[in-house]
């Protein structure tokens, strides 16, 4: 299996389309730094402890607060993850490479956790290239407002530890696609409904009836933005974004499993 | 006795309710060079399909070296090298890069193997050209680098002459002779081109409508072709006596109590019926037959077709 991951990682880093994605994203990133602070946006900013709205403009972030305003954004990466999965998996069934793989005694189990752990790789690379970069950057800049003591990093590695845990679950239903479909367009549509399309229906139906609302608390990306307030959050909050993050890896991967393994490979 | 590479037993596979592939019953012996042959959409392609495990049979069992249950035939296929349908590989990558690629998650760990197919396949010049930018020739050649570049003990190759020049057929047609004669490597390979397969393979199955209508060796499709006289007569081996001490000739087969075969004498039957006649052997015909290859494989289809 390391040895289908080293060989793709390699593949992927010989092509443009990898390079022109991580150039959008950094771009993307040096925006968010950018407009976090120099355009001079009211932010309200929920520090680690203070429950308080700060209205501020100009270029006044520190560290601390850039970080926790990097994770209440941080649904945005999950369009830079689908290129990534579709370079990692999805190419092997728009070129038709899987079948190489898969007639030369690769099991399909293995192939498959193969595309996952890669994609993962990938996604947690991004999720800490957003959230750590423009923190370094703005703590460079604006020092870090405050101690880098054990209250910061608690407060700060539990939401960190959840949102990734939804990046996973996402990245795990991108790759669920990719096998399952074996289309890129497929994946492409499915995963940007997977992504949008959820919360639009909740807005309806709860246009019609307020009790639809909270619907939202089981919507991936909503839970997703709330964490960046995870101060904010009750246990049952913080409970349910575990459960769905822990659920939806486990069923979209052991679905994919199932349904692979008994597919055609064309 | 040599051992059995590859054994289908009633293996069947449906799409709605038409049988792709319908109770095929198959060997291949290590060192045969086994010619598939069918028309397009006789189930050639399904039927690698499914030995390679691309696809999942219905019924039946299907055993390679051995090896029936899913850990053994994964284990067995990582002896195997194939092409199925076109070949295929990253487009952005160029033959070099993509070999490195396969030669990486099959843990080869020889690293001369990849200039050493590319060699054999006559790509090593190809530098950066990109597999996108192949020609089909060039695609059909990367696709013979990759079923060898582990060393296979059999390989399968469907429809590995689609797309070449004379030149490139003459060429495949040499590495195959090659590889089954120097390496030992069993081969499988199908076509609807008979008059290519004839000249390689040493074995033939005749596939008709997912059904494995006829297995054959070369020398029996040969014989089967060769041009000769039907002859039935009275009284065989009177017959058989004029052809041997008149006629001077031995080239003659019994096919039974009233058939003999001649192959001789095609160009004047006139005096074989003339020299029976005159010993008082009674004729009831002679005709002349023999098929070309593509006549052979049409009248076993057009049989079939018939019950």
């Amino acid at each position: 299996m390391i040895e289908i991951m080293k060989a793709d990682l390699q593949r992927i880093f010989r092509g443009k389309g990898v390079y022109i994605t991580f150039s959008l994203f950094v771009g993307f990133v040096l925006l968010t730094i950018f407009e976090a602070g120099h355009i001079g946006f009211i932010i309200e900013i929920d520090t680690l402890s203070s429950h308080s709205d700060i209205a501020i403009s100009g270029f006044l972030l520190t560290g601390k607060e850039m970080a926790f305003y990097q994770m209440r954004n941080t649904d945005n990466i999950l369009y830079f993850i689908l290129p990534f999965i579709i370079f990692i998996a999805g190419a092997d069934f728009s070129s038709g490479t899987a079948k190489n793989m898969l007639t030369s005694g690769t099991s399909r189990v293995t192939f498959y956790l193969a595309k996952l752990l890669l994609a993962i790789g990938c996604s947690t690379f991004i999720y800490c290239f957003y959230l750590v970069i423009p923190t370094v950057f703005v703590t460079v800049r604006n020092g870090f407002g405050g101690s880098l003591n054990g209250e910061f990093f608690f407060s700060l590695i539990r939401p960190f530890l959840l949102q990734w845990l939804l990046i996973l679950a996402v990245t795990s239903v991108g790759i669920f696609l990719v096998f399952t479909t074996k289309k890129v367009a497929t994946v492409n549509s499915g995963y940007l409904a997977f992504l949008l399309v959820p919360t639009l229906i909740i807005m309806i139906l709860s246009g019609y009836n307020e009790k639809f609302i909270n619907l939202i608390n089981y919507d991936l990306v909503y839970n997703m933005r709330t964490l960046g307030y995870f101060s904010e959050l009750s246990s049952k909050d913080i409970t349910t974004s575990l459960l769905m993050g822990m659920g939806y890896i486990l069923v979209s991967t052991v679905g994919g499993l199932l349904i692979f393994r008994k597919s055609e490979v064309k | 006795m040599s051992e059995t590479v590859l054994k289908l037993t009633n293996v069947t596979k449906t799409y709605g309710n038409k049988a792709a592939v319908d109770h095929v019953n198959m060997t291949i012996k290590k060192g045969d060079i086994y010619g598939l042959i069918g028309r397009n959409g006789a189930g050639k392609t399904t039927l690698t399909r499914l030995i390679t495990g691309l696809s999942f049979a219905d019924k039946g069992e299907i055993q390679i070296f051995g090896e029936t249950t899913e850990t053994g035939l994964r284990e067995a296929r990582s002896r195997l090298g194939c092409i199925i349908e076109m070949p295929a590989f990253y487009p952005n990558l160029n033959a070099r890069q993509n070999l490195e690629y396969y030669q990486r998650v099959k843990g080869i760990p020889n690293k001369q193997v990849v200039e050493e197919t590319l060699k054999l396949v006559g790509l090593m010049d190809t530098g950066k050209k990109k597999f996108k930018n192949f020609s089909l020739g060039m695609k059909q050649r990367l696709g013979i680098a990759l079923a060898l570049l582990n060393s296979p003990d059999f390989i399968i190759l469907d429809e590995p002459i689609n797309g070449l020049d004379p030149a490139g057929i003459i060429e495949m047609r040499e590495i195959l002779k090659y590889l089954n004669q120097e390496k030992q490597i069993t081969i499988l390979i199908s076509s609807h081109i008979l008059t290519e397969l004839s000249m390689v393979a040493t074995r033939y199955g005749i596939i008709n409508e997912g059904k494995l209508v006829k297995e054959v060796t070369h020398e029996e499709l040969k014989e089967d072709c060769q041009r000769s006289l039907a002859i039935v007569v009275d009284d065989v081996p009177k017959a058989t006596s004029v052809m041997e001490t008149i006629l001077k000739t031995s080239k003659f087969k019994v096919i039974s109590d009233r058939e003999i075969r001649l192959y001789d004498y095609l160009d004047n039957p006139a005096e074989v019926s003339h020299q029976l006649v005159k010993n008082d052997v009674r004729i009831s015909s002679v005709s002349e037959i023999g098929d070309s290859l593509e006549d052979y494989f049409m009248s076993l289809i057009g049989e079939v077709e018939s019950l």
